[in-house]
């Protein structure tokens, strides 16, 4: 199996999943490589076509894509190693500005409204970055400068996008924005430190999260304004367990802090996160839980399965209900899906899958969902890169 | 197949309509949610009422179904009344011929929190539902005023009042001032100006190529018919969106 090039295989490279994230080191890894002199150049995405329908009074249709694509070349630099990487997004084109219908999402500003149950498209450029890793002494122990004109600080999980548990499924969790959102911030200087297995760095970055229009630089009253703190702990190559936690100024309304927990598993073809992130308001101090377990299991090389159970605590605000709810609102998710790979030309596999959902809310909510346990579904087509191999 | 797909996704999506983009009316039952806007302003002040202290703020209750289609007609008609805890936070009346609205004034020191509860008397029903609590604060006024201005292509100010002619295209420009008073000509990652007229048959705004703030405002309404127009700009480095508004409209 292909496996990313970490410290165990005596490559400078750590297993980078998202940002300055860690992966497992047997996590699969996708793309293309090539080498050009002394660069080495990974390209690496996935494009989904999907028709989305979820059901209930506050459901709707879409087909759309979700989709990104990432490149990253790195070369030999002083002793060290020098990496610049960049990540485009499509989305704001291919599901409008509004983005896809998702029950329970997190409701986001649109056209001077609030448009609610839907998840919001990625930023067109996601992230702008170089990294520079450098050993201290011997080659076990590094240190490593992060800089991002849009990018991910030291919080929270590898991004769900790059996870390999979530390989197959196109959806966002519904606790992504207590988890992983900010894996698109803009301005994004990270600081760390890392033996073949323990990962510490500390972020500074700027805490508000994008505006509804994707396509430009949302610079405007940027600040490093919020920081936070990252451990990872690698102890075979099949785990990743990191902790984090941040103040956040999201600069459009109260400050919070953020704390993550994630368990990375992989093991030959079935991969395994889980996921725990709260979001704590510096006003209220409530802790608002959000909890995730999400797998993708390889059933060969045409076949697979996956999953995702989530609890989320949501307040009022975040379903546009304020006042018409309780201040806080606990909800789950189940979905399960499955993916098949028609065909494969040159590396490209094209894989049609299909995906349920079903939620569970509160009786409170019942009114705007129309049931207890609205229900949607997912069918798609996805093309993406291969496993690459071991260099 | 696989190709048509693409192409359909990359030519742009294409999905059910947003709760957003419609209105109409329904019964008391349908009402499920209501949302609270500063009418003059049009800013969302669910979340929290900020209550300046040297001035009243009008007051909308904006009511929704369950699905989030805005209601605007209730069948049997529908009275407001809000309730301030404390009730020395400030005090309602009712806007005479606007049963969704009142004019709110603080009647407490500025740093005072408080919440507000809505509560709607349907005279046809006899029934009542209340909605809340939302936070309100008294804050320091001041500021603000003045910012926006209407002009036409003669320069003719329409802040105040908006005369069409049937038939006729009239070209509007959206100026906007700081609070010193000068005029602000450029926006980082620029602005959108959207022109909603009450009601939508009004008029029509279009834009016009390559200026930005400026409306091809045409009268759809028979001369006579009277009306409002609310100004929203979109400002795209941060996504804030400021209304201006309601101003009267007039098809002569």
């Amino acid at each position: 199996m292909a496996q990313h090039e970490g410290h165990v295989s005596g490559v400078a490279f750590p297993p980078l999943g998202s940002g300055t994230a860690w992966l497992p080191v047997a996590a699969p890894a996708r793309g293309f490589h090539v080498q050009v002199s002394d660069w080495r150049v990974m390209v690496h995405g996935s494009v989904f076509v999907q028709f989305v329908q979820e059901f209930g009074q506050r459901g709707n249709y879409q087909l759309g894509g979700v989709n990104w694509v990432m490149g990253d070349a790195s070369r030999p630099l002083a002793g060290g190693v020098f990496r610049t990487r960049m990540m485009a997004s499509a989305e704001y084109f291919t599901l409008t500005r509004a983005g896809y219908p998702q029950l329970l999402q997190v409701s986001q500003p649109y056209r001077g409204g609030t448009v609610t149950d839907r998840m919001h498209p990625h930023e067109l450029l996601s992230e702008i970055a170089v990294m520079y890793d450098r050993p201290i002494g011997d080659a076990r122990r590094w240190w490593s400068l992060y800089l991002a004109a849009v990018g991910e600080p030291a919080l929270g999980p590898v991004a769900y996008l790059h996870r390999p548990s979530a390989v197959n499924d196109p959806t966002a969790p519904l606790g992504h924005h207590a988890q992983d959102v900010t894996h698109e911030s803009f301005r994004v200087a990270t600081l760390g430190v890392y033996t073949p297995r323990i990962h510490l760095e500390a972020s500074v970055f700027n805490g508000a999260h994008p505006n509804e229009v994707r396509t430009n630089f949302d610079y405007a009253g940027a600040r490093f304004n919020s920081f936070s703190a990252r451990l990872t702990v690698n102890p075979t190559e099949r785990w990743s367990i990191a902790g984090s936690a941040a103040y956040i100024d999201p600069r459009e309304h109260e400050s919070l802090h953020r704390f993550e927990v994630s368990v990375i598993h992989v093991t030959g073809g079935w991969s395994t996160s889980f996921i725990w992130g709260a979001n704590v308001p510096t006003d209220t101090r409530r802790v608002l839980n959000t909890a995730l377990v999400e797998t993708n299991i390889d059933l060969g090389p045409r076949n697979a399965v996956f999953g995702r159970a989530e609890y989320v605590t949501r307040t009022a605000d975040e379903l546009a209900l304020v006042g018409s709810v309780s201040e806080e609102v606990p909800v789950g998710a189940l979905a399960l899906g499955y993916a098949r790979r028609l065909r494969e030309v040159r590396g490209v596999g094209a894989w049609l899958g299909a995906r349920g959902d079903v939620d569970f809310v509160p009786e409170q909510l019942r009114l705007f969902y129309g049931s207890r346990t609205p229900v949607g579904f997912i069918v798609y087509l996805q093309l993406r890169p291969p496993l690459m191999m071991r260099h | 197949m696989v190709t048509a797909l693409i192409a359909a996704t990359v030519s742009g999506s294409c999905g059910g309509p947003l709760p957003t983009s419609s209105a109409a009316t329904g019964t008391p039952a349908a009402i499920a949610q209501v949302r609270l806007f500063d009418e003059e302003r049009g800013t969302d002040l669910t979340v929290h009422t900020g209550l300046p202290d040297d001035r009243s703020v009008r007051l909308e209750v904006r009511l929704y179904a369950p699905d989030g289609h805005r209601l605007t007609d209730i069948v049997g008609g529908v009275v407001l009344t809000l309730q301030f805890t404390p009730e020395s936070l400030a005090t309602a009346l009712p806007v005479p011929g606007r049963p969704l609205q009142a004019v709110i004034t603080p009647t407490a020191r500025v740093g005072t929190s408080g919440s507000q509860t809505v509560s709607l008397y349907f005279p046809g029903t006899g029934a009542t539902k209340s909605f809340g609590p939302f936070h309100v604060q008294v804050q320091p006024g001041g500021g603000g005023q003045g910012e926006f201005r209407l002009f036409d292509a003669f320069n003719a100010d329409f802040t105040a009042h908006v005369p069409l002619v049937s038939s006729d295209t009239t070209r509007l420009e959206v100026r906007l001032y700081d609070s010193t008073g000068a005029r602000r000509t450029s926006f980082p990652g620029g602005a959108e100006v959207t022109f909603h007229f009450d009601s939508d048959s009004l008029a029509t705004a279009k834009p016009i190529a390559g200026l930005p703030f400026w409306k091809a405002v045409t009268p759809t309404a028979a001369g006579g018919t009277e009306g409002s127009l609310l100004v929203s700009i979109l400002f795209l480095a941060d996504s804030t969106t400021k209304t201006y508004g309601p101003i009267q409209v007039l098809v002569h």
